[in-house]
């Protein structure tokens, strides 16, 4: 087989991402179509389908894993509901993401909780075990190490506010692009990138913030 | 899009540096004036340091779990238990509603026949004689003169009402 210049196979990827979410939207389409109709097996593929974005934007929101899949499940059956007036104008993937990033807010409202919230403050030890990930690439092997520099990050990310965290959360870690973050959040695509970046550079000022802090410590305690 | 170089400030550059970050600046335009920009501003090249780093340290955070293996199915029995409630409700709902629907009808067929009965029925009596009824004292007779005594006086009385009166 001939080698495919790099640029080319770039550019061919770059054209098969939007297909495939194409190919996927108008299979939705289909599905929608007959659950309308009150197909309940088109309907269940759509739950298939779509759990795990659904699962992971309510995980991004709430960061409670122990209610994620409950909110999860009462987004599909809320969209089960609404789906007969739903005119497919928008997205099903959209229409089902807004009715999540609603049900989210209305959980947090009556559960009157902040999505995430850290009592306690890091220790001198456990900021300076933060050195490690922003240099290297690679998590530490000892599941002991790596679950702790994981608690430590959601730590600093309960520091930043609400929409800093969520946005990087769905971004970084759920996988969600820029292009569907604005259509969730009914933002200009734009204004997504620029919160985007701002808040990866609040994270970083908190991180070392928090690590001078702990520097001076040491300091003060090595001088006493 | 064309870009002029001299509009890079540094919240215009914002949005182009998520875009390097990304590696989605597409515009050879976009990629100039980014680069322009960064050369004279330390302020946005550490600011595109910091994102960087952000975003290795976020790699490092866990995603949401897998959903459940029986996911869908549990989705599926919490449609058809919201189905069933709503059954019932809407049964007691169409239960009420028949039964006030036919009370509905029973009483306007009574208020037709009592109009009827009122517009057909003959005149109303004499007003002594139903006072009199109603008090239960004279019975068939009028004048509080014939009044029985005894029992003979009162077949002696209804006697000459069924004959002597003819």
């Amino acid at each position: 087989m001939a080698d495919v210049p790099k640029d080319v196979a770039s550019q061919a990827s770059a054209i098969q991402v939007p297909l495939a979410r194409r190919e996927k939207a108008r299979e939705d389409r289909e599905l929608v179509h007959q659950a309308q109709k009150g197909l309940e097996s088109a309907f269940e593929e759509l739950v298939r389908r779509h759990q795990q974005k659904v699962l992971g934007l309510v995980n991004g929101i709430l960061r409670r894993r122990e209610d994620a899949e409950d909110v999860a499940q009462q987004v599909f059956l809320k969209a089960y509901i609404s789906l007969k007036k739903f005119d497919q104008r928008a997205a099903f993937s959209t229409w089902l993401y807004k009715i999540t990033v609603n049900e989210c807010w209305d959980y947090l409202r009556k559960k009157k909780v902040r999505p995430l919230t850290y009592e306690a403050d890091l220790s001198e030890e456990q900021v300076s075990q933060l050195d490690g990930p922003a240099a290297e690439e690679n998590l530490p092997q000892n599941p002991e190490e790596r679950a702790e520099v994981r608690e430590l990050l959601e730590w600093l990310l309960g520091k930043l506010s609400d929409a800093d965290r969520q946005l990087l959360v769905l971004k970084e870690m759920e996988g969600f692009s820029v292009q569907e973050l604005a259509e969730i959040l009914d933002l200009n695509v734009n204004t997504v990138k620029v919160r985007l970046f701002r808040a990866r550079t609040r994270l970083m000022d908190s991180y070392r913030r928090r690590k001078q802090m702990a520097a001076k410590r040491g300091e003060a305690a090595g001088a006493g | 899009m064309e870009w002029n170089i001299k509009q890079g400030k540094c919240e215009e550059i914002e949005a182009l540096l998520e875009d390097s970050l990304e590696g989605a600046l597409e515009s050879e335009g976009a990629r100039n004036l980014l680069e322009v920009h960064l050369r004279e501003c330390a302020k946005c090249r550490e600011a595109l340091e910091d994102a960087k780093s952000s975003r290795r340290l976020l790699k490092w955070c866990e995603s949401a779990p897998e959903a459940s293996p029986g996911f869908a199915r549990v989705v599926m029995a919490r449609i058809w238990a919201h189905q069933d409630q709503a059954g019932s409700g809407r049964g007691l709902v169409q239960a009420l509603v028949t039964f006030a629907s036919r009370l509905a009808i029973t009483a306007t067929l009574a208020l037709g026949a009592l109009i009827a009965y009122t517009a057909v029925a003959p005149p109303a009596p004499n007003t002594e004689i139903t006072a009199m009824n109603a008090e239960g004292r004279y019975g068939l007779f009028t004048d509080p003169a014939q009044r029985a005594v005894t029992r003979d006086d009162f077949l002696r009385m209804v006697a000459e009402t069924s004959h002597g009166q003819k």
